[in-house]
């Protein structure tokens, strides 16, 4: 369950009963704060264009990026607007990235009676080597070219390319780079090993008539019920417990109840009432004996666009009577024990893998560090 | 019977002033005698408002008031007029002033 330096071996599960019975207190949390607020909506209001989104992402990103751009080409390239490019000069140029994929689902293509297209079956990836990149900065837009690998980058993504123009209206690039890392703030020093569980993907009422026993088990060791002694020591070092996202399961969201008529659904419950009451149980369980967060997912009852907001406790009535459960955004962040944690429940990753030509979804979550953006293709296809 | 009923009858016979010695033309020089309205304190105070809008560096101007426009810029340091502020602050709640030069039109 742990691993070697986490745990300590006591032995004691094969001792007679003893008349004490050791009891372990977990580790407190010395310092939590919540800094989701930003993620948080007021009002919704839905006549809201996105150029808004985009000309801030730009315009916060730009001193990031020329200072980058400095820093790899030397103080003294050129950095340049669109509208002032002169042909054949080398500069640099900060903009936001356009992918232009003839294979993305687009509605106004179904919908579109003269090319009596049927709707396009989902696909796992949507690149396609045609794929053309164009840059756009706050007035206008040019089409790159040259030494920039456009499967592996999407839209929405701000960064700074180094090249010229050419009198056919293209630019052509020689190199490109993104904002990296931004400077941390270094973590203070801790006196006892202190945990954070990540869980995700409990994927409840799916209906496929499995059991519990696996989130069951995980409950009881998390609360100190499984396990000799030694493990119960350390599984009182985990001071948190973060849910992050998919509690329930696709199958909850079956389109059948949607679709058909409402004098057909009369009877029947949605799915994820169900599925609401396993978690709720579950939940009481983990937050009588831990701090727990949960983050919605993507099957979960909660507005699907991002930021999406925190479940409505009305939905755990016997949970939320214990103040250490909490409902927080997807995307959360917080500061535990002075260490920064910033999530997702992986909406943005998956959305990226479905645009670019990379595998590894590990490798997709570092590159979303590297351009200093938690999902670029956040107000286009997410 | 009269004359035939021509459909310029419903208009108003207006006859086209001669000026002095024949220049009847149309004049290059303004005339004489009507000097232009001095702009109200409220036209200039629009217009500049209107210039606001229209600065392509604050970033789009639709959707938003014009107050949220200003507070955005000044956040990300792009140090817009303090003019047009004192301007949206004196007239609270009039939409001409309050509101961008798109609002009346939809999205």
């Amino acid at each position: 369950m742990f691993s070697e330096q986490a745990a300590q071996r006591a032995h004691t599960l094969l001792s007679p009963p003893s008349a004490n019975n050791a009891t372990f207190a977990r580790v407190p949390v010395s310092s939590y704060t919540n800094s989701s607020q930003p993620f948080r909506l007021g009002e919704r209001s839905f006549s809201r264009q996105y150029a808004h989104i985009y000309a801030t992402r730009l315009l916060q990103m730009r001193p990031f990026l020329v200072s980058r751009a400095k820093q790899r080409w030397g103080g003294g390239v050129q950095v340049k607007k669109l509208c002032e490019l002169q042909p054949g000069e080398k500069c640099c140029v900060v903009g936001t990235l356009f992918k232009a994929m003839p294979l993305q689902p687009s509605i106004l293509r179904e919908i579109s009676e003269e090319h009596n297209l049927l709707p396009q079956p989902p696909r796992s990836k949507y690149i396609h080597p045609d794929d053309e990149l164009v840059l756009e900065d706050e007035l206008q837009r040019i089409r790159l070219e040259g030494d920039v690998d456009a499967s592996r980058l999407v839209t929405g993504t701000v960064l700074a390319v180094l090249g010229s123009a050419r009198d056919s209206g293209k630019f052509v690039v020689e190199d490109h780079c993104f904002a990296e890392l931004a400077p941390q703030k270094p973590a203070p020093p801790l006196d006892t090993d202190r945990f954070v569980l990540l869980v995700s993907g409990l994927g409840l009422g799916g209906g496929g008539g499995e059991s519990l026993l696996g989130t069951q088990l995980l409950v009881d060791v998390v609360t100190g019920q499984l396990g000799d002694e030694g493990e119960q020591c350390s599984a009182a070092h985990v001071s948190r417990v973060i849910l992050a996202g998919n509690l329930l399961s696709h199958n909850t969201q079956s389109r059948d109840s949607i679709n058909k008529a409402k004098y057909l659904t009369k009877k029947t419950q949605a799915a994820s009432v169900e599925a609401v009451r396993m978690l709720d149980e579950i939940l009481l369980q983990l937050s009588a004996s831990v701090p727990v967060d949960v983050m919605p997912g993507e099957f979960d009852p909660t507005n699907y666009t991002l930021p999406q907001q925190p479940l409505h406790p009305c939905m755990f009535p016997l949970a939320t009577a214990y103040s250490t459960l909490q409902l927080v955004t997807n995307p959360y962040q917080a500061t535990i024990d002075g260490v920064r944690f910033l999530g997702t429940s992986g909406q943005n990753v998956s959305d990226i893998f479905r645009y670019s030509s990379m595998e590894d979804h590990l490798e997709i979550l570092e590159w979303t560090l590297r351009v200093r953006h938690i999902s670029p293709t956040a107000p286009d296809t997410l | 019977m009269g004359r035939k009923r021509l459909i310029t009858d419903s208009y108003q016979v207006v006859k086209r002033r001669e000026g002095p010695v024949g220049h009847s033309k149309g004049e290059l020089a303004p005339e004489l005698g009507e000097e232009p309205q001095p702009p109200s304190v409220d036209e200039a105070e629009l217009e500049l408002l209107r210039q606001f809008d229209l600065a392509w560096q604050y970033g789009p101007c639709t959707g938003i008031t014009r107050l949220q426009r200003w507070h955005r810029a000044e956040q990300m340091g792009l140090e817009p007029p303090p003019e047009v502020r004192q301007v949206l602050q004196t007239h609270p709640g009039d939409p001409r002033f309050q509101f961008s030069l798109w609002h009346l039109y939809p999205l």
